[in-house]
């Protein structure tokens, strides 16, 4: 008896063994063309593709030039705006100290 | 057996964790400073999700942009103070008998983005109420997003320890209005099984995809653990009725979201057989919970809208429960209604109402209550400032609170509008003054 429920336990354990090896495998052999980060869709974060008085992407610490986001899918535009938008300090105080130069 | 499913976890997780980038993050940076996103990025006014935070959350806690490099924790804590229309007597869980200041949980998180495709939700309490520390919502998750035929799929895994917490609306269970409630006030006795009955007795592993932003579907199953096991975590098992084998769960839900506006609307359950008070040789009961959902969202600025409703329906076969003398009927129902309005201005005031109920088959062995009825039904009303949603002092910018004001009303408690508990004691004696300085950093 003893021996019965130790081999059905061992039999529950490699048939859990085989289907998280299964499930792994199947998660890392995925046939289609994977994106490394995931990142978050434009229309989750109302992105518009102008901006919205003065804040606009080129400006925002997530703006990865010359058209790209740490956090947003797809194309961005530096002119656009998204509600992620948090101001570049570093960047305003550049583009300040130029116009100012100007 | 309930070792061969620890063993069963913990060699999918060495799978999954050793197939994995081998590029890994130096750090786990907690989820704003890993972003460099205030709390209002994820949080209407937390805990509550915008799309975003909902998102954030289905692709695995990943998603960085902060040039955080420091320790991967952060800390929660929880003054409260409570005031009940009646005294309790005897005294609330060990205090006094009315107007009691607790702290009623201080908490310790870790996670955040370990690789690009693996994150944590990993929150551990001190209970303040209980005096004891263990193990709170875990939430473990893999995810990975393709591209097929121009449709995005988001698809992924989650191990967890509480059924609906791995959700990323706040209709369901674990996340939903009331936030945050008094620890030491009366609360209704009966509630659905998924109603967080299982939260941190049980370990879960489920699989879901998120189909072009939009369309959600889960499916996993739940297992209770071992009363060794949860003591080592700090849970106290005395009195649980565990899963007898796995429990399935499912949840489907499509969110379309359209300018400012995001809709949710789904259906979620969770089904078992369940050992009674753990008591052997008598069969199981089994229940059925299915749910409904949906959550609208307004997400103007600086004006935000939520509007959120979940409905439940539970059968309950109680007959082992019959046969050892814990219930009268070898059947009972439950439905459970949870429905709320919030206006946010800001992410920084908030302001709430919301209904709860539950309502079912009388059985006065099951319940305990003196009517015999499981009914409750009461109007929830909560006020909170949260001064630094949009980023906090320069000394530590992720500094936030949520201070609240909430009083509960009860129309109905127990089963009964007066003299609820034989003694005289009436629904509205239960009444709840409850404010709280919901702190994180």
């Amino acid at each position: 008896m003893i021996q019965s429920a130790s081999r059905l336990a061992r039999r529950s354990l490699l048939r859990r063994f085989f289907g998280a090896v299964g499930a792994s495998t199947l998660f890392y052999a995925v046939p289609f063309s994977a994106t490394a980060v995931i990142k978050i869709s434009q229309n989750a974060v109302a992105y518009q593709d102008h901006p919205e008085g003065d804040k606009r992407c080129d400006k925002c610490i997530q703006f990865q030039p010359p058209s790209g986001c740490k956090m947003v899918d797809g194309s961005i535009r530096p002119d656009g705006y998204c509600r992620l938008f948090v101001l570049n300090k570093q960047a305003a105080m550049r583009t300040k100290a130029l116009a100012s130069t100007v | 057996m309930r070792s061969c499913r620890l063993t069963t976890i913990l060699v999918l997780t060495a799978i999954l964790v050793i197939g994995l980038d081998p590029r890994r993050a130096n750090t786990l940076p907690l989820y704003a400073r890993q972003t460099g996103q205030p709390c209002a990025t994820c949080h209407t006014a937390f805990l509550e999700l915008t799309p975003f935070g909902r998102r954030f959350k289905l692709g695995g806690y990943t998603l960085d942009g902060g040039d955080w490099k420091g320790p991967p924790f952060a800390v929660m804590l929880q003054p409260t103070f409570t005031n009940t229309q009646t005294a309790q007597p005897g005294g609330a869980a060990g205090f006094g008998v009315n107007n009691n200041f607790v702290l009623q949980q201080a908490s310790l998180f870790t996670g955040g983005k370990i690789t690009d495709n693996l994150g944590a939700f990993i929150q551990g309490t001190y209970d303040g109420v209980d005096h004891r520390f263990a193990w709170d919502n875990t939430d473990i998750r893999l995810a990975k997003q393709v591209n097929v035929d121009g449709h995005t799929l988001l698809w992924g895994a989650t191990v967890n320890n509480n059924p609906t917490v791995q959700d990323v609306w706040n209709t369901i269970p674990a996340w939903s209005f009331p936030f945050i409630s008094s620890r030491l006030a009366p609360m209704p006795t009966a509630s659905t099984f998924i109603e967080q009955v299982y939260a941190q007795q049980v370990a879960g592993f489920s699989g879901y995809s998120f189909l072009d932003d939009t369309f959600y579907l889960e499916f996993g199953g739940y297992w209770s653990l071992g009363t060794n096991t949860q003591r080592a975590l700090g849970i106290i098992p005395t009195g649980e009725s565990p899963i007898d084998g796995i429990a399935p769960y499912w949840r489907v839900a499509a969110e379309p979201i359209w300018g400012k506006n995001a809709w949710e609307i789904g259906t979620f359950g969770l089904a078992s057989k369940v050992v009674p008070m753990g008591i052997v040789g008598t069969g199981t009961d089994s229940f059925t919970d299915i749910g409904i959902d949906t959550q609208y969202q307004y997400l103007g600025d600086p004006h935000t809208v939520t509007a959120r409703l979940a409905w439940i329906h539970e059968n309950h076969n109680t007959s082992a429960s019959q046969t050892l003398g814990l219930a009268d009927n070898s059947n009972n129902q439950l439905r459970s209604l949870n429905a709320s309005v919030s206006y946010i201005y800001d992410s920084t005031w908030s302001l709430t109402a919301g209904r709860v109920s539950v309502g079912g088959t009388a059985d006065a062995t099951l319940y305990g209550t003196f009517t015999g009825s499981p009914n409750s039904a009461g109007y929830i009303f909560e006020l909170a400032y949260l001064p630094f949603s949009h980023g906090g002092p320069s000394f530590w910018p992720w500094l936030n609170f949520r201070i609240g004001l909430q009083y509960t009303h009860w129309n109905k408690f127990d089963g009964a509008t007066t003299n609820i508990d034989g003694m005289g004691r009436n629904a509205s004696g239960n009444n709840t003054f409850f404010a709280y300085i919901w702190t994180m950093f």
